[in-house]
Formats: C-alpha cells, sequence, structure tokens
C-alpha cells in the first residue's frame, strides 16, 4: 500500500464509478462527498509511513509510487495540504445538487483533485506542468454546456494552459543549464523568461486573464468558481516548488520584482473590473483576479534575509476564506440566476440591470452574495480581512505605493459590493418581501454566512493551523 | 537498431511536417484536415526518431493516430437525421457537415499560405540561433519542431472554430516533442506528453458533438 494509491488512484478508479451512475445524481454527489471525506480523514490521521498490524498481516503505508521509471510522492508532511484538497472537494460537492451543477461535476471534479494531487507528488516536480494540464482539460468538459457550442472563454482557457506546458518543461531544463554552470548569464536569462512567461500563462496573469470572465458569463458560476479555486491553489503550489528547490532563485531579487509587479496589475486590473462590472458573474471572476494578485504580493514580499518568503503562511492560511468565499459567491449566484424567471439565460439574468429590488424575493441569496463579496474584499469581521491585515502590513512596510495598490484593489470590489446592494435593495413595483429560496439553497447559505463570520470572528481557530503548512517548503520559510 | 536510416529521412521528414502544418492550415476539407493530422504525425515520428528509442518514438506515432481517428471518427460518424433537409443529409454522409470554411474567395486561401510563407521564412532564419541555444539539437530537428509551433500558432491566430483550436494545439504540441527530445528521454515524460495528446483529441471530438446533445446527457 501506498500514499499515491490511496490519494492519487482510488479517486481515479472512483471516478469510473461515478461515471457510470452518473444519471442518479443525488447517489452520485453523496459518494463523491464521502469518499473525498473519507480521504480528508485518512490524510488528517496521517498514516504516511505507519506499520499497521491486522492480525497476521502486516500493512505499512510507503510514501512513494513507481510509474515507467520515475516517482509519485507523498510525504508526511504534504497531509495538511491533501486535507486542504479533498476538503475543499468534499466542500464543493456539498452544494452541487442545489447549484445545479451538472451530473459530470461530482467525478470531473474528484478527477481533477486526482491529478492536481499527482502533480503535487510526481517526480521530477517539473512534470506537474503535464498533469496541470490534463487537469485543465477536464476542467473544460465541465465548463460547457450540452446543446451549445464551446464558449470562446473556454478555448482560450484551453489555449493558454496548454502554451504554458512547453515553457515550464523548458524552464526545467535550462535550470538544471544554470546549475552546472551558474555563471552562465544567457541561460539564466533565458531560464527566467521561460519560467516568468510559463507561469503568467499558467496562472492567468494579466493580460491572460481575458478567459475569466468571458467563461463565468456562460458556464455554470458554482463550476467555475471549483475551477478557480483548485487551479490556482496547485499552480501556486508549484511555483513555490521552484523557489524552494532553486536557491539561486529565491535569492534573485529580480524574483520578488516580478512578483510584486504581477501581483500590482492583477489587483489593480481585477479592482477596477470589479468596480465597473454590471455581471455579477464577470465580477466573481475579476474578485477572483484580485485574490490571485493579493496571492503573488503575498509570496512577493521579501523578508530580512534574501531568499526568505516570511509571508508565505498568510497565503496558506488564506485559502479557507477564499474557498469559503468563492463558494458562497458562486452558490448565491446560482439561486438568483435560477430563480430569475424573467429571462432564461446566465447572460441576461446576472446583468444588474435585471435585478432591481431582487433582495425582496431572495433575501438570503443575496445577503449571502454581498457578504462573500464583502468577504474576498476584505472587509472586517469576515473571513477575508484576518489574511489580508498581514499582507496590508507587510506591503505598507516594504512599499507604501504597493501596499496602496492593494487597498486600491480592495476598494474596487467594495465598490462592486455597495452597487450590487443598491441593485438588490432598489425599489421594484410589483415585489412583495417573500423568501423565495428552497430549504436546501437556505441551510447552505446560512452555513455558508456563518462560516464566513466565524473565520472572520475568531481567526485563531483554523487559520494558525493552515498557516502552518507553510511547512512543506523547509527552504523558503527557515 | 541502428538510428542512422532514420536520421537520413530527417530532411523528407522537414518537407513533409511543412507541406501537412500548411496544409492543415489551408484546407477547407475535413477530410483532408484528418488525413493531414495523420501524415504530420510520420514526421514528428522521424524527427524525433533521431534522439529517442524507437520504441518511445513509436507511442508518439500512436498517440498522434489515435487522436486523427478520434477526431476523424466524430466528424465522419452519421448524426442524427430527423430534422435535417435533403442537403445537409448527404452533407452529413459524406462527412461534410463540420464547417472548415473561412472564406469563399480565393484570397482567403491566398493570405493563409502567403502568412504561412512568411513563418516559414522567419523560422529559416531563426533556426540556426535555436541550434546555438540548445546544444546536441540538429537543424533538421530545430526547423520541423519551430515549423510546427510557428504554423500552429498561426492556425490559433486566424481561426476560432474550436476544432481548428485543437488541432493547432495538437500541431503545437508535436513541434514541442520535436525539440524536447533532444532534451529530455523519460518514459513517464512520453506516455504524458502522450496523454495529453490523446486528451487533446478527444476534446476536439466533445466539441464536435456538444452542440448535438441535449441538456440531460
Amino acid at each position: 500500500m501506498s500514499a499515491p494509491l490511496i490519494w492519487i488512484i482510488a479517486p481515479g478508479l472512483v471516478v469510473i464509478l461515478l461515471l457510470l451512475l452518473r444519471r442518479r445524481e443525488k447517489l452520485v454527489i453523496g459518494i463523491g462527498i464521502g469518499f473525498s471525506l473519507a480521504l480528508v480523514l485518512i490524510a488528517w490521521l496521517d498514516p504516511i509511513g505507519d506499520v499497521f498490524k491486522l492480525g497476521p498481516i502486516t500493512l505499512t503505508i510507503s510514501d512513494s509510487l513507481s510509474v515507467l521509471g520515475r516517482r509519485f510522492v507523498l510525504e508526511s508532511n504534504e497531509a495538511p495540504v491533501l486535507v486542504l484538497i479533498y476538503l475543499g472537494v468534499a466542500f464543493w460537492f456539498g452544494g452541487a445538487g442545489v447549484a445545479r451543477a451538472g451530473s459530470l461535476f461530482v467525478p470531473v471534479g474528484l478527477m481533477i483533485a486526482s491529478l492536481v494531487t499527482a502533480a503535487l507528488a510526481v517526480e521530477p516536480f517539473l512534470y506537474s506542468a503535464l498533469l496541470i494540464e490534463m487537469a485543465a482539460i477536464v476542467a473544460i468538459t465541465i465548463f460547457s454546456v450540452p446543446g451549445k457550442p464551446i464558449n470562446k472563454g473556454s478555448l482560450r482557457f484551453l489555449i493558454i494552459q496548454t502554451m504554458s506546458m512547453p515553457f515550464i518543461l523548458l524552464t526545467g531544463w535550462l535550470l538544471t543549464g544554470v546549475e552546472a554552470s551558474p555563471a552562465d548569464s544567457a541561460i539564466t536569462v533565458q531560464a527566467v523568461f521561460s519560467m516568468a512567461l510559463g507561469f503568467a500563462l499558467l496562472l492567468w496573469i494579466f493580460p491572460f486573464h481575458t478567459w475569466m470572465p468571458m467563461t463565468i458569463e456562460v458556464a455554470n458560476q458554482y463550476v467555475v468558481s471549483f475551477v478557480f479555486f483548485m487551479l490556482p491553489l496547485i499552480i501556486t503550489f508549484f511555483g513555490l516548488g521552484f523557489l524552494d528547490r532553486f536557491a539561486w532563485l529565491r535569492t534573485q531579487t529580480g524574483v520578488y520584482t516580478a512578483l510584486q509587479m504581477s501581483g500590482l496589475f492583477m489587483v489593480l486590473a481585477g479592482g477596477f473590473g470589479a468596480a465597473y462590472q454590471k455581471h455579477l458573474g464577470r465580477m466573481l471572476a475579476f474578485g477572483m483576479m484580485v485574490e490571485i494578485g493579493i496571492t503573488l504580493l503575498t509570496i512577493g514580499i521579501p523578508g530580512p534575509e534574501p531568499g526568505s518568503y516570511p509571508l508565505i503562511g498568510v497565503f496558506f492560511a488564506s485559502l479557507l476564506p477564499r474557498g469559503l468565499g468563492l463558494g458562497v459567491w458562486a452558490l448565491g449566484l446560482i439561486v438568483i440566476s435560477r430563480a430569475d424567471q424573467r429571462t432564461d439565460s446566465n447572460l441576461q439574468s446576472l446583468d444588474l440591470n435585471h435585478l432591481r429590488g431582487i433582495g425582496m424575493h431572495l433575501p438570503l441569496a443575496c445577503s449571502a452574495l454581498i457578504l462573500a463579496q464583502l468577504s474576498i474584499a476584505g472587509f472586517p469581521l469576515l473571513a477575508g480581512f484576518p489574511v489580508r491585515l498581514p499582507v496590508w502590513q507587510g506591503l505598507a512596510n516594504h512599499s507604501i505605493v504597493l501596499a496602496l495598490s492593494a487597498l486600491l484593489g480592495s476598494a474596487g470590489l467594495l465598490i462592486a459590493s455597495l452597487r450590487t446592494l443598491v441593485v438588490f435593495v432598489g425599489d421594484s413595483d410589483e415585489m412583495k418581501w417573500v423568501s423565495q429560496e428552497s430549504w436546501s439553497q437556505r441551510i447552505l447559505l446560512i452555513v455558508g454566512v456563518i462560516g464566513l463570520f466565524l473565520i472572520g470572528i475568531f481567526p485563531q481557530i483554523i487559520l494558525p493551523q493552515l498557516a502552518s503548512m507553510a511547512r512543506v517548503f523547509i527552504n523558503l520559510n527557515p | 537498431m541502428s538510428a542512422i536510416p532514420l536520421e537520413i529521412l530527417a530532411i523528407p521528414a522537414v518537407i513533409l511536417v511543412s507541406i501537412t502544418a500548411v496544409g492543415i492550415l489551408i484546407t477547407q476539407s475535413t477530410t483532408w484536415l484528418v488525413l493531414f493530422l495523420a501524415m504530420q504525425t510520420v514526421g514528428v515520428f522521424l524527427l524525433v526518431s533521431e534522439h529517442w528509442p524507437v520504441s518511445m518514438a513509436l507511442s508518439i506515432l500512436i498517440a498522434g493516430w489515435i487522436s486523427a481517428v478520434v477526431i476523424g471518427w466524430v466528424i465522419f460518424s452519421p448524426h442524427p437525421v430527423e430534422e435535417m433537409n435533403d442537403r445537409e443529409k448527404i452533407q452529413n454522409q459524406t462527412g461534410s457537415k463540420l464547417s472548415l470554411i473561412y472564406g469563399k474567395t480565393v484570397s482567403a486561401v491566398l493570405f493563409r499560405l502567403l502568412a504561412a510563407i512568411l513563418v516559414g521564412f522567419t523560422i529559416v532564419s531563426a533556426s540556426p540561433k535555436i541550434t546555438s541555444w540548445i546544444t546536441n539539437i540538429t537543424i533538421t530537428t530545430a526547423l520541423g519542431g519551430m515549423i510546427l509551433i510557428g504554423l500552429g500558432l498561426l492556425q490559433l491566430g486566424l481561426s476560432d472554430q474550436p476544432i481548428r483550436v485543437v488541432v493547432g494545439l495538437l500541431t503545437i504540441l508535436s513541434g514541442f516533442e520535436i525539440i524536447y527530445s533532444v532534451v529530455e528521454i523519460s518514459a513517464l515524460i512520453v506516455g504524458l506528453l502522450n496523454l495529453v495528446t490523446m486528451s487533446l483529441a478527444v476534446l476536439g471530438a466533445y466539441f464536435l458533438l456538444l452542440p448535438e446533445m441535449d441538456e440531460s446527457t
């Protein structure tokens, strides 16, 4: 028995079962949640490397699995990451029924989790680029709407993700050249350029972000938000792996500058984009841009020693508020778009011009959506605030321009949420105060909102444990 | 097994990938699109055989052919005939229901051809530089790889038809495989690259089927 067998191969096999059962949606969701939670529990107990005795049988869970001469390795210190991946999957599956995410969502979601775990485990780690590409290809199947041609945003996503792969793989080869002859500046420049372009494509950095609003406008917002959570998570892990493994790279001051500049562009583009948006789905995409930008800024704050990344723990801590914020926001969008019978397409029904006074009909969905927006903006008392505060402080200590830019991005999201609020509670002659959400929708939305407040008011309960996941990258967090 | 005969075939392989990549770019026929894709894979196989063991190179050939078959199978399989008029039924039987048409005039084809020639000239002039960047790479390998990457990029830039996008990406990936074969020999990477190639083809087939699916699918 080996850890990759449990967290990579077994989910892959369950995917086949779920595909066979996909007509029975509730059963599929139940199996998906149960299986993901079982994997979370096993990861939580952290049995990697332990020996179990079942009568005469001795069972050891080894940390590696050999495939075609290379290894997939999941070590004990990566168990918290596995908890996070499969907990995120279970969380999203929990709302799949209410969000009408489609019969493919659960099997494909589990497949994506399996692939990103494989990307985490594969050695040499550069091969992760291929597994992330596989995850992206699989994700596109759930972006599509049966009966309609594939949307242009998804095609753009496919192109961007596929184009990133050659750059990352070539970077790996160039980096070995840099290690062999560190004085050769030409190879260093080529390696850094190739890596920067590869990651800009992979992490949808401005101007490669355009697929996000295009796709979420027409696809199921809940499904897209799942991909927004899972892929940047593993891609950031992958990027941190580069910094952790190559000493010469992490000590380059240019790396900090590149992270700060790309983060700055993302935060500003996302903030301005959200502030001017009229479509609630596109607003979520711009909110995600701000999240990616903040991640880059968080990692890009230099420590006192060259090559140290002091706020890397904050990135890990921010994953829970981000996941919760995205999930609640997307669920609110789905409830609003499905309840609004006046129009029959997402494109129109999530347009602010069509939603005046909708808060009278869907008070819980609208409240949850506004609170999720505010949380991602970093509003006090909500989940996003405790993880934004150290970033703003760190940025202010380093550069006031960067700190102000980060605040400007959050201000953009704040303006977006205020505009949304004004529309939701606006006058409408025909409407009476009535809650049209179903009970299952109400329960999920209320649980989500309570979660946003609990993490915001009592961050000390869970966020420090998440921040400690930074120990996986021992060289970045000495 | 000696690699010498395959080295002799390197120049014909470069010519083959160039012709097929240009053909993919300018053809408006689905039949030729699939045939060019399948033939292109033969050229890729010959070029990667210079650096990889034949068994590994063969897997690239097989994956490429499987991809062409998957796309071809969806293009040429009969579509539901209800609600089709006579003309559509004839098109359906001949496998030409899928539209690859980008323009009715000769100038549309000429424009693509000239753009391909321009990309070709750029690559021919840049290839010696690539041989200085990557040690052990031959000029034929660099040319073959870069021509596919360049013409694949051109394909992506000139069309947003889903099947053309997928074929463009497959072309770029083939070009990358040729160049990457010089710097990396690993069974896992070949396996993963083949998996990505076939997944892209399946995705292309899915794109073609998507408009015909009902919401309960």
